[in-house]
């Protein structure tokens, strides 16, 4: 095993956890989530010469995943209704199974597992690029202009809909509060 | 009627307004319960989804990946010797072969010993590799990209810890498949204690083409596991689309 491939496995194993939750979430699918992040990495290894030691590997494998998703995104759109494999929804799966690897610590409440359960579905039931928006702000931290361009829309466009998702979204909480 | 600031709340709860403004909605919100409640739920919203566990990787897909990337090997005479007993070639037939490469046999037989043969007539080195690493949550390949006709396929569940002592692969779909099939198929399936697939299969999820489908199934009823006290259930997905 080369010097590059050891570097490139060392990045990749860092990294793999932040790229497939990333995956994840922006799927929705633990099926696509898992492509998503091989397809990730596959890109990222024939770039990996030229990009050694540049930046944060980690911010690096980020943008090709969101830049492959989006990818797939825009080819799903071309292709006729029923085609394929549909990102925009929970299609196959239901929205429940959505994380559905994860389990609920001993400690958690039944309300908030349910509270949880929710918030996944309705995450998983927002329109791909809604959710990409939701998901790079409250989860990742990106600024408003970092997503604009990421993915490639508009300032005003990351402003409203990001508030469109949460004031979707509080309905969880206004149910509960009622 | 007091206009609340509504368009403003989220970027507001972002600090992303302009001093003034910023000072502005903070004042109405200071008196306004309605715009203070949306507030507290913006922060449950983002602490809510913070929450949500980050999901790591399993060896399978690290390894799904160096084998995307890894350099194709040149095909070892052993695996294909093994691929000619897994093909049902009666062997007298495999030993014509052994004699015609005769020859050039002696330096693979120096190598170390392979892995018991059933667990890796149709791997390829990189992939007992693999299965070596997650001997846990074991999950099978098909061969690499020297033989292009077998799905790839992984299992899950409990039965995903037991070896496979037979295994009869699917056909793929055709290289321009109709559209309309996604090419992957979920069954769920039950083992006896004695390594049979028991043959009330269910499909959870279908390739879109019942043709498919059946092939799928017929093919996963002949496969056989390593004897057990118990029986075990679990799960199979066939990528029928995308073979290596």
């Amino acid at each position: 095993v080369s010097e590059l491939e050891e570097s490139f496995d060392r990045a990749m194993r860092a990294n793999g956890e932040k790229i497939l939750s990333l995956a994840l979430r922006l799927t929705s699918r633990r099926d696509l989530a898992d492509d998503l992040t091989q397809d990730t990495f596959v890109k990222a290894y024939e770039h990996w010469p030229d990009f050694r030691g540049r930046s944060d590997p980690g911010t690096w494998f980020y943008r090709i995943c969101v830049n492959l998703w989006k990818n797939r995104l825009r080819d799903e759109r071309r292709k006729p209704l029923g085609h394929g494999i549909s990102l925009e929804g929970p299609e196959g799966l239901g929205p429940g199974e959505f994380l559905a690897d994860q389990e609920p610590t001993p400690d958690e409440s039944l309300d908030a597992a349910a509270r949880q359960s929710q918030l996944t579905e309705a995450l998983a039931l927002l329109e791909s690029k809604d959710r990409a928006i939701l998901v790079m702000r409250e989860i990742d931290d990106l600024s408003y202009e970092e997503i604009a361009e990421m993915l490639e829309i508009p300032l005003g466009t990351v402003k409203s809909r990001l508030a469109r998702c949460r004031e979707k979204l509080a309905d969880l909480y206004r149910k509960t509060d009622a | 009627m007091e206009n609340h600031p509504q368009n403003q709340l989220s970027e507001f709860f972002d600090q992303r307004l302009d001093a003034a403004a910023q000072a502005l909605v903070q004042s109405h919100v200071a008196h306004c319960e309605k715009c203070a409640e949306e507030l507290r739920h913006m922060a449950t919203l983002r602490q809510s989804l913070k929450a949500i566990p980050q999901v790591q990787p399993d060896e399978v897909l690290y390894a799904r990946v160096k084998s995307r990337v890894a350099p194709e090997p040149a095909p070892s005479l052993l695996a294909r010797l093994g691929n000619i007993w897994e093909s049902g070639l009666p062997a007298f037939a495999a030993s014509a072969v052994m004699v015609l490469i005769g020859a050039g046999i002696w330096h693979e037989l120096a190598r170390p010993a392979l892995p018991r043969p059933e667990t890796v007539l149709n791997w390829d080195a990189r992939e007992v590799r693999a299965k070596q690493v997650a001997p846990v949550r074991a999950a099978a390949f098909s061969p690499s990209k020297k033989s292009r006709k077998d799905p790839v396929y992984q299992i899950t569940g409990a039965i995903a810890e037991r070896p496979i002592l037979k295994k009869v692969m699917p056909q793929c779909a055709a290289a321009q498949p109709a559209e309309m099939i996604s090419g992957v198929i979920e069954v769920e399936f039950m083992v006896d204690p004695a390594g049979a697939v028991q043959p009330d299969l269910r499909v959870k999820r279908t390739t879109g083409s019942p043709a498919l489908d059946t092939g799928a199934t017929q093919a996963l009823r002949q496969w056989q596991f390593v004897p057990s006290h118990r029986s075990d259930s679990g799960s199979i997905r066939f990528d029928l689309l995308n073979c290596f």
